[in-house]
Order: C-alpha cells, then sequence, then structure tokens
C-alpha cells in the first residue's frame, strides 16, 4: 500500500515538472534589470536582483541550509553518551 | 587533537580579522562586492580553523553548541520576518524603507537587513554542521 502511494505521489510530481513551461522569453529578464535598476535605490546590480528581485530564490537557499542542519541533528545529533 | 604552537598562535591571530571581514561584507553587501552568503562562510571559517588547532574540546566552551543553534534558527525566523512585514505595504519581501541618500550605508531598504539574517543563518548553520559532525565522531 506505502509502495503504490509512493509511486502516485513521484508520478504526479513528475507531471508537474513536465507540464512546466521552459520555453526561453524573447529579449529577457536582462532590459528590464537595467531600466529599473534606479527603483531599488542600490549601487550592486547583483545585489539588487540577489535581494529584491529574486528574494524567493534566496529564501529558498536559507530553507535548503536549514533542512540540512536538520537533518543532521535528527540524524548524527541526539541524545549525548 | 592539538597542532604546533605556531599554528594555534596564528589561527589565535587570524580568526578576529576573519570575523571583522565578515561583518564588513554583511554591512556593505550592498554597495561593495560581496553579501550574505559570503559572509557567512567567512564567519564560518573563523571558527572552524580554531576547530582544526586547538580541538573540538576547547572550542566547544566558548562557542556553546545550543548558542549556535539558537543563532541559527532565530536568524532565519527574522528571515521570513522581514518577508512577511513587507505583505502590510503591498507583497511578500516589498521593499517598506525607501529611504537615504543613493549610495550611503542607510540606502537599499530591506537589503541590508536580509543580508545581515542570511549571513548569520549560513555562518551559524556551517558552525552546527561542523559540530553535530565532530561530537558524532568522537562519540565512537
Amino acid at each position: 500500500m506505502k509502495r503504490i502511494i509512493g509511486v502516485l505521489i513521484v508520478l504526479s510530481l513528475a507531471l508537474i515538472f513536465l507540464q512546466l513551461d521552459y520555453s526561453k522569453v524573447e529579449g529577457g529578464s536582462y532590459e528590464y534589470y537595467i531600466l529599473h535598476w534606479q527603483e531599488v535605490n542600490v549601487p550592486n546590480l547583483v545585489m539588487a536582483i540577489l535581494a529584491d528581485w529574486r528574494a524567493y530564490d534566496s529564501i529558498g537557499e536559507a530553507t535548503l541550509l536549514f533542512t540540512a542542519v536538520s537533518g543532521f541533528y535528527l540524524l548524527l545529533g541526539g541524545k549525548k553518551k | 587533537m592539538k597542532m604546533s604552537t605556531v599554528v594555534r598562535t596564528t589561527t589565535k591571530l587570524v580568526s578576529p580579522f576573519l570575523v571583522t571581514y565578515a561583518a564588513y561584507l554583511m554591512v556593505y553587501g550592498h554597495l561593495s562586492p560581496g553579501g550574505g552568503f559570503q559572509a557567512g562562510v567567512i564567519l564560518a571559517v573563523s571558527v572552524i580553523l580554531l576547530i582544526t588547532s586547538h580541538g573540538y574540546k576547547k572550542v566547544r566552551k566558548r562557542f556553546k553548541f545550543k548558542e549556535v543553534g539558537i543563532i541559527e534558527s532565530s536568524s532565519a525566523v527574522s528571515l521570513v520576518c522581514i518577508g512577511l512585514v513587507g505583505v502590510l505595504f503591498g507583497g511578500f519581501f516589498y521593499n517598506f524603507l525607501n529611504g537615504g541618500k543613493f549610495g550611503s550605508l542607510l540606502s537599499g531598504g530591506i537589503v541590508p537587513l536580509f543580508n545581515i539574517a542570511v549571513g548569520l543563518k549560513v555562518g551559524a548553520a556551517f558552525t552546527f554542521l561542523f559540530y553535530i559532525l565532530l561530537r558524532w565522531v568522537e562519540s565512537d
């Protein structure tokens, strides 16, 4: 029973990932970043992209580290002998 | 495990400068090259350098296991809170603190706060991982 549920979850995830739109946008986001740079009021364009427009990306990175730390703690941490 | 006197003296001399450099990268991340993640890695290296030269048992007394965990989780919570306060003003991670001249330290709104939170989080997380691995190795 557990295996069937696992296979169903994996298959549905695969379906969702296959249906996403990976086609290239004409022109890209490059021009938008250059034109709207003044709105963020930050001289460092890399940091403006990372911490303002793509803050979701950075928070995902922080979540990944948090998951790694909690996984390590659950597996290897525990009570000290 | 202890290394020789030369190594111990040098690492003691170098690691405060590494902490200073990490703080500079965090606070000035929106003006100069650098940013939160790099600052956090350097912050973790300053502790890991002390662990390799002085041994885990001695470093653990100064940088306590629980405190590192508390720093890690509280900076994660503050990171989400910065995003959630923006919801009141218009959207998740909306830049609500607009002020300061272009190019000054106080410009950029939430970007410096975000950098500081990410830096503390990454530094504490890497130190925590090292602590857990060392504790596991030494318990055998």
